[in-house]
């Protein structure tokens, strides 16, 4: 599913994924933010789409067939009934979490977090601490998801991209890029295989991928 | 004034930025996207010399800047730097809570493609989507944003036949269509569509009957012949073609004192 897949790297498009799309290798659901959005909701409300306007006039509906022109049976307009968008499972994280699955994100309600839990089947929500369930009774207001079927304690688990508390690891996301357009484009796959063994593979903790990073980048990503 | 920012020193991209700060008045709402390094300046711009009511969006956070001295270009959606200065922000998904007043919102689009009559495509180059020579990032909101704000300008970071097509492999936002100027009325489409065109060689409208691009402004020391080579369509081209007009001093001296400061404009 994808709606844009670049910026966030610091790259005008993620590399491996345009490598996989240009031949083939994925299924690509082309779509649209609004439209995911859409989706969402009526993943979340039991609904089999829900209407949206934008997008109308475009190539979406024809280059996703799952995206269908209808009429609006009110006013009689044409909008695209977007289906509904249902996870089997959403993986989060936030800022803090209860024993019993009663998520507090701080400081807004999280990027798509919770249009992702509302619509799928389980939530896995890693968090940067367990609170005692005294606490999360003592500010009900801030729970944003009230019912995850797992959380984790994983400080640092947004790394290399950023939270409401931290900063994105720019360093580290440059060097994926430039490993990862070395092996899409240039067809030098060695810089990105370094780079998932490093990383990825042979860390057998999430400790053991922090001390990777090492305590010095982290400590830079606090910086305000 | 010193030397320093004659206007005979602004480079092309400095050139565009202060065209479309022209163009933005105060009061307006301005919604910037990823990767427009011509619109970060521009909205600066219009900020700090004739919009202290504006309000800028720079991908979810929303904030008057006019106060501050200078605001650097945001790196990725939440970016510190930049979002200390919000008085708000709009996540991912909670963004399209509420569109129905985005005709107030002024917007900036690229592609990778564009056609004669301002349709864009971020979706990627080739017959098959199943199997595109180039693969786009995607529509990003530009579906949804193009079909409700009150208007935005197509702003390309280059000028060539290979962006300037007679028609988009696909279409991830609908400007003009085939260029019938009911085109959107007929779709159901809110927005007031694109206005310009604007590229490191020229500015380009949209004709009254056809909505195709026509030649406005050719910017300094480039001539028709360059847009039309590379130009996949043929351009309109009126008698009364102006030259953009060039930066102010004043506008110069802000963009490279406080809109720019890292000189983004200038490399």
């Amino acid at each position: 599913m994808a709606y844009y897949v670049g910026g966030g790297f610091g790259g005008a498009v993620a590399p491996s994924f345009r490598r996989a799309a240009e031949r083939g290798e994925i299924e690509v659901w082309e779509c649209e933010e609004g439209i995911v959005t859409t989706g969402l909701r009526a993943g979340a409300q039991g609904l089999p789409f829900l209407p949206w306007r934008g997008g109308l006039g475009t190539s979406l509906p024809e280059v996703n067939p799952d995206l269908k022109l209808f009429t609006d049976p009110i006013n009689g307009e044409t909008l695209i009934a977007v289906p509904a968008i249902v996870p089997q499972v959403a993986i989060l994280h936030a800022a803090a979490a209860d024993p019993y699955g009663n998520v507090q994100h701080v400081g807004g309600p999280g990027w798509l977090d919770l249009f992702l839990q509302r619509a799928a089947d389980r939530t896995i929500v890693q968090v940067e601490k367990i609170i005692p369930n005294e606490a999360v009774r003592a500010d009900p207001a801030a729970t944003t998801i009230a019912d995850a079927d797992a959380v984790v304690r994983v400080p640092w688990g947004q790394h290399p991209f950023y939270s409401r508390a931290l900063r994105q690891d720019r360093l580290h996301t440059k060097q994926y890029v430039e490993a990862a357009t070395a092996a899409a484009l240039h067809d030098q796959p060695g810089p990105l295989a370094d780079h998932l063994r490093r990383y990825c593979t042979e860390p057998a903790t999430h400790a053991d991928y922090l001390e990777r990073i090492g305590i010095t980048q982290l400590l830079t990503l606090h910086e305000y | 004034m010193s030397d320093e920012f004659d206007p005979s020193s602004a480079s092309r991209q400095e050139i565009m930025a202060a065209f479309l700060a022209s163009e933005l008045q105060d009061g307006e709402i301005l919604q910037i996207g990823a990767a427009m390094p011509v619109a970060e300046v521009a909205v600066r711009l219009a900020q700090f010399s004739h919009g202290p009511n504006m309000e800028l969006i720079f991908i979810g956070a929303r904030m008057n800047a006019a106060h501050l001295d200078t605001l650097p270009t945001p790196e990725f959606g939440w970016d510190h730097r930049v979002v200390r200065w919000a008085e708000s922000y709009a996540d991912t998904g909670h963004r399209f809570d509420r569109v129905k007043d985005w005709h107030r919102r002024v917007f900036f689009i690229g592609g990778v493609q564009v056609d004669p009559h301002g349709n864009t495509n971020l979706i990627g180059v080739g017959e098959d989507h199943r199997r595109l020579r180039f693969r786009g990032p995607g529509s990003v909101g530009t579906a949804t944003l193009s079909t409700l704000v009150g208007r935005y300008y197509i702003l390309l970071n280059s000028h060539s036949a290979r962006t300037f097509v007679p028609r988009c492999d696909f279409v991830s936002a609908f400007g003009w269509g085939d260029g019938d100027p009911d085109a959107r009325r007929k779709l159901g489409l809110p927005g007031g569509g694109p206005k310009y065109c604007v590229t490191p060689l020229c500015v380009m409208d949209f004709t009254d009957d056809t909505k195709r691009m026509r030649l406005k402004h050719l910017h300094p020391g480039v001539t028709v012949d360059e847009v039309r080579a590379n130009t996949g369509f043929e351009v309109v081209v009126p008698d009364d073609v102006s030259s953009t007009p060039l930066p102010t001093a004043e506008q110069l001296r802000i963009i490279r004192e406080r809109a720019d400061v890292r000189g983004a404009l200038r490399r």
